[in-house]
């Protein structure tokens, strides 16, 4: 194997194993659209002031399926890595404000749920397929985009959220 | 060059601490810290003095400095901040400092810092100046600085001044002053440590051991459970140690290395100098106790590469040359694995660029061999860099390739706008060329002038006619010929006063004259009436004319008479970015390639060393063969 | 000398070399609220490191200082361009005689939470601001929000304004103000202030036309 294909190949696979394959290839690399919402404890959170802080954004509804999986799963996110610089919103695009909040409040979650009731935000970010995690590095660009949710995608996540933590 | 964890830790929380200091100077200026919420009675009050600078402040205080900053500099440009020009210029110095623009802070500074401006601003001005240089690595221009600080200034900032100027001294090598500055020097507890670990040092290096062992002695005795102090209290110790064993005093240095934390980041060291000192009293049964737990520890460690060749120099010194032999042996291999990583590692970086070429990365040069090599399941190779990487040279020069970055993708953001921009003045030069011309007309058009003269006329006309009655003068178009005709005849006859044929005539004209003049007289008041009226029409549709013409002449203003300027300013602006943009895209390679070449030098030296350790190894190793082809009884004659 | 004290001598220059490395300045850490310390760095002792030998072929730490240079040149060069953009944008976007810039601030001397604003002008909706704690805290220190810019034709217009937020004791507050200004041939500046100063506690809406 000549060096430049030795070289080739192990940039390939670096590249496989770092980039996820997004469903969203234009949001990847671009700033994150700003956005500032309402959260559940009455605080208004905006996404910009997050910078310097790697951010996982998760859009969510109680009419999408895998959204009871995954956010859980989220919430076990959190507490890990809350502590190492992880940031972790949850943005319900229920047109039904209440029972989105009751649903969120019988899943106890340990992290800011938004309202986006409008649905503006999710049409920025170009939600075609629900639900959707998004992460953001620390300077605020968009780096990977999940879209769908199924078991053991979690652990995919984490290795996105632990190469971000690193820069 | 090596520079502990704790520096990076500040550094990073040094730039908005610059400006909090800054901030206390100016006059209205409350507390920072965003986790202190406001004395709940008693805010202090605000009254607005330039809305533009409240601005500025907005961002300021949410530490967007960038953003601040360019709207400060718009707020100058556009003459915004009439009240509050000195606040602004002491505020544009500070941000300039926080984004590392030292000499744009510099000459702002130096220009506030004249006879007017209070002692307590040109003190705070010249000291955080001199942090700045002496941070960057400026060091004549911090002492300059730092030397214009009074002394009358708040203690903790005085103690940090003489702090900075020791650390100057001592960094090129002006020792005697060093120490001279610290011993005099009185500053706050948590400090005095720092103080004293550097003046044990200055005078180690002076050959003043018997002068630094208190210092560096006290400082490695120090009560501490902080995790800053508690790595200086390793370094303080760590270095006391070794200097004690140079000087032969290895029955002092044990005990003193001994303090050193067996989980520490100078643990390693310390497990090397511990079996020095029993080495060089002779107990080598003792030293292999620190040495044979160092070897087992990651190769990576320069301490941890030198016990492979201490392990078995202790072995010869206690006879057993034969295990001695087998760690050499042992260590020549690891050496050899462990150089090859490195070529590896070399070649990685290398080939960091090469990657992106090939590729055809546009990603102005990524650091990917940079986060790669952190993030590769072989780690280890990181390690190599941990010392390179905590370098003050090296997180300088990352963080000059984050900035970079950020101005790109800022001027990327501002390139959308400009397309749409250019939209705009397309659709606007589209209508201006459409109405202007319109406008323009209408305006001609309207002569108000002439309008108002003609009214003013007419009502002054009217009111004369009405002072004097002149009831003819309302008359319709035949009655005034006829009036006039009579009066024609009126003037005749007077002429003729005594011709008695026209006696006749005299009557007959006064009948006529009567009977027009009574009927021009009912209906004079009607007349006069509606004449007022017309007046008050033209009034009206006056007033309405002068209200569009108002408009119109708004709106042709409106019109941007020099839609032709903008377009130039867009293009010159658009022509700067292309610039910008592409001197970023050079200095982006250039500052990666600088990163590149230090991790590379690092790795090189590293690599050197090992040679050199492996070279004894094998000089050993051939030393103890030929004992034993020596020992051996001659067997054949 | 024999191979023991060739192989201290070599050792012993080894150890050195870690002695090197351990004999540094060090810096003292942020103390309470203290400006944070200087950074701390080494001089090399005579027996120089390898780590301080600049190897040839690779560029020495003096490129740091030109290279460091020049990225600060260029960080001057940008903050200029992005004023000169900004100016523009606004020139272009909001001329000085159909412009209209509406500011919020807050005077109080009493802690008052801000939740948002909204903004009304002719009878129309033009801004509703959610505020963040953290801008909510910028505008308490005295910072003031650019919070609407927009245009307006010369005349009279009516502009409505209401904040909500809660107060001390986690009262809510719900208040408005309005006015009817004169826009005329030059840019016209409103400042819509949060004020407590006439009742104490009681926060609310006072607008200021800056002629």
């Amino acid at each position: 194997m000549s060096k430049i294909h030795r070289v080739c190949v192990f940039a390939l696979s670096a590249l496989l194993a770092g980039a996820a394959l997004s469903a969203n290839p234009t949001l990847v690399g671009k700033p994150a659209p700003d956005f500032v919402l309402k959260s559940m404890d009455g605080r208004n959170l905006r996404l910009s002031e997050f910078r310097g802080q790697v951010v996982l954004v998760n859009f969510w509804a109680r009419w999408a399926g895998d959204s009871r999986q995954e956010l859980p799963a989220l919430d076990r996110i959190n507490t890990t890595y809350g502590r190492a610089g992880l940031v972790v919103l949850g943005v319900s695009v229920d047109e039904d404000a209440r029972r989105a909040r009751e649903f969120a409040d019988a899943m106890k979650l340990g992290f800011p749920i938004l309202f986006d009731t409008m649905s503006d935000i999710g049409r920025e970010y170009l939600i075609e397929k629900m639900p959707m995690t998004i992460l953001v590095d620390r300077s605020g660009v968009v780096r990977y985009v999940n879209a769908g949710f199924k078991r053991g995608d979690d652990r995919t996540y984490l290795g996105q959220i632990r190469e971000l933590l690193r820069e | 060059m090596t520079i502990g964890v704790t520096v990076q830790r500040a550094i990073h929380r040094f730039r908005p601490l610059v400006l909090s200091g800054l901030l206390l100077v100016l006059p209205f200026a409350p507390s920072m810290g965003k986790n202190v919420k406001p004395d709940p009675d008693g805010l202090p009050p605000h009254d607005v003095k330039d809305l533009h600078y409240g601005d500025v402040l907005f961002y300021f205080f949410q530490d967007d400095f960038f953003d601040s900053i360019t709207r400060l500099l718009a707020a100058q440009q556009l003459d915004r901040l009439p009240n509050t020009q000195g606040e602004a210029e002491l505020l544009l110095g500070g941000l300039y400092l926080s984004l590392g623009e030292h000499v744009e802070a510099g000459n702002i500074f130096e220009k506030l810092l004249n006879a007017n401006a209070t002692e307590a601003v040109r003190n705070k001005a010249w000291f955080y100046l001199g942090k700045v240089w002496y941070q960057r690595g400026y060091l004549q221009e911090s002492e300059h600085a730092l030397r214009q600080v009074s002394d009358k200034i708040q203690p903790r900032i005085s103690a940090e001044r003489y702090m900075l100027l020791a650390q100057l001294m001592l960094r090129e090598n002006r020792y005697d002053d060093a120490i001279a500055a610290l011993s005099a020097w009185h500053g706050p507890p948590d400090w005095t440590a720092y103080a004293q670990f550097n003046l044990g040092v200055a005078l180690v290096r002076k050959g003043r051991l018997p002068d630094a062992i208190p210092h560096l002695d006290q400082v490695g005795r120090m009560d501490t459970s902080n995790e800053e102090l508690l790595a200086l209290k390793d370094k303080a110790n760590l270095a006391l140690g070794f200097a004690l064993l140079q000087a032969q005093r290895a029955a002092d240095a044990r005990p003193i290395l001994e303090r050193v934390r067996l989980e520490g980041p100078y643990s390693s060291k310390a497990l090397l100098g511990v079996g020095w000192a029993d080495s060089a009293l002779g107990e080598f049964k003792r030293a292999l106790v620190p040495w044979m737990a160092l070897r087992k520890r990651n190769l990576l460690d320069s301490a941890v590469q030198e016990s492979y060749l201490t392990v078995p120099y202790a072995y010869n010194q206690l006879g057993a040359s034969g295990q001695a032999a087998e760690f050499y042996n042992s260590a020549i291999d690891s050496f050899d694995t462990e150089m090859k990583r490195i070529d590896d590692s070399i070649e990685q970086i290398r080939s960091g660029n090469l990657l992106d070429r090939l590729l055809n990365d546009d990603k102005k040069a990524t650091l990917t061999w940079y986060w790669q090599l952190k993030t590769l399941p072989d780690a280890p190779e990181s390690r190599y860099l941990y010392q390179l990487l905590a370098s003050n040279e090296f997180q300088e020069g990352l963080k000059n390739y984050r900035e970079l970055n950020f101005m790109s993708r800022n001027l990327d953001a501002w390139r959308n706008d400009l397309s749409a921009f250019d939209d705009m003045l397309d659709t606007r030069q589209q209508a201006y060329n459409e109405r202007v011309p319109k406008a323009d007309a209408v305006i001609a058009a309207t002569d108000l002038d002439a309008l108002i003269k003609k009214r003013v006329d007419f009502e002054s006309r009217i009111n004369e006619i009405e002072q004097s009655n002149d009831v003819a003068a309302l008359g319709t178009a035949e009655e005034q010929q006829n009036w006039a005709r009579l009066k024609h005849i009126e003037d005749y006859l007077a002429m003729h006063p005594d011709d008695p044929d026209l006696a006749e005539m005299r009557d007959r004209l006064r009948l006529l004259k009567g009977v027009m003049y009574w009927r021009l007289s009912e209906s004079f008041k009607a007349r006069l009436w509606n004449e007022r009226r017309s007046v008050k029409e033209l009034e009206a549709s006056l007033v309405e004319t002068q209200k569009r013409a108002v408009l119109v002449k708004q709106a042709r203003q409106d019109m941007p008479s020099n839609t032709g300027g903008f377009a130039s300013r867009v293009t010159a602006v658009r022509e700067r970015m292309d610039q910008l943009q592409q001197r970023l895209a050079a200095l982006s390679e250039r500052q990666n390639r600088f990163l590149q070449a230090l991790a590379i030098r690092e790795l090189e030296a590293q690599k050197r060393r090992i040679e050199v350790y492996q070279i004894q190894a094998r000089y050993e190793l051939a030393a103890i063969y030929d004992k034993a082809t020596q020992a051996k009884p001659k067997a054949h004659p | 000398m024999n191979s023991k004290h060739r192989m201290v001598s070599i050792m012993l220059r080894g150890g050195v070399l870690a002695f090197a490395w351990a004999v540094s300045t060090g810096s003292p850490a942020a103390a309470a609220d203290a400006a944070p310390p200087p950074a701390a760095a080494v001089a090399a002792t005579p027996d120089a490191a390898p780590a301080a030998a600049a190897p040839a072929g690779e560029q020495a730490p003096a490129e740091f200082k030109t290279l460091d240079q020049e990225v600060q040149g260029m960080k001057k060069d940008v903050i200029d361009l992005n004023k000169d953009l900004f100016v523009l944008q606004e020139e272009l976007l909001f001329p000085a005689n159909t412009q209209v810039a509406v500011y919020v601030s807050m005077d109080v001397g009493a802690f008052f939470a801000l939740d948002s604003v909204t903004l009304k002008i002719d009878n129309k909706e033009v801004k509703n601001y959610l505020y963040t704690a953290r801008e909510a805290e910028a505008l308490l220190k005295g910072g003031v929000q650019e919070l609407y810019l927009g245009n307006l034709k010369v005349g009279k217009h009516e502009l409505v304004a209401f904040f909500t937020g809660k107060g001390p004791v986690d009262r809510d507050y719900k208040r408005g103000a309005t006015i009817t200004f004169d826009k005329g041939v030059g840019a016209k500046y409103l400042e819509l202030k949060i004020t407590d100063r006439v009742t104490k506690h009681q926060p609310e809406f006072k607008i200021k036309d800056w002629e």
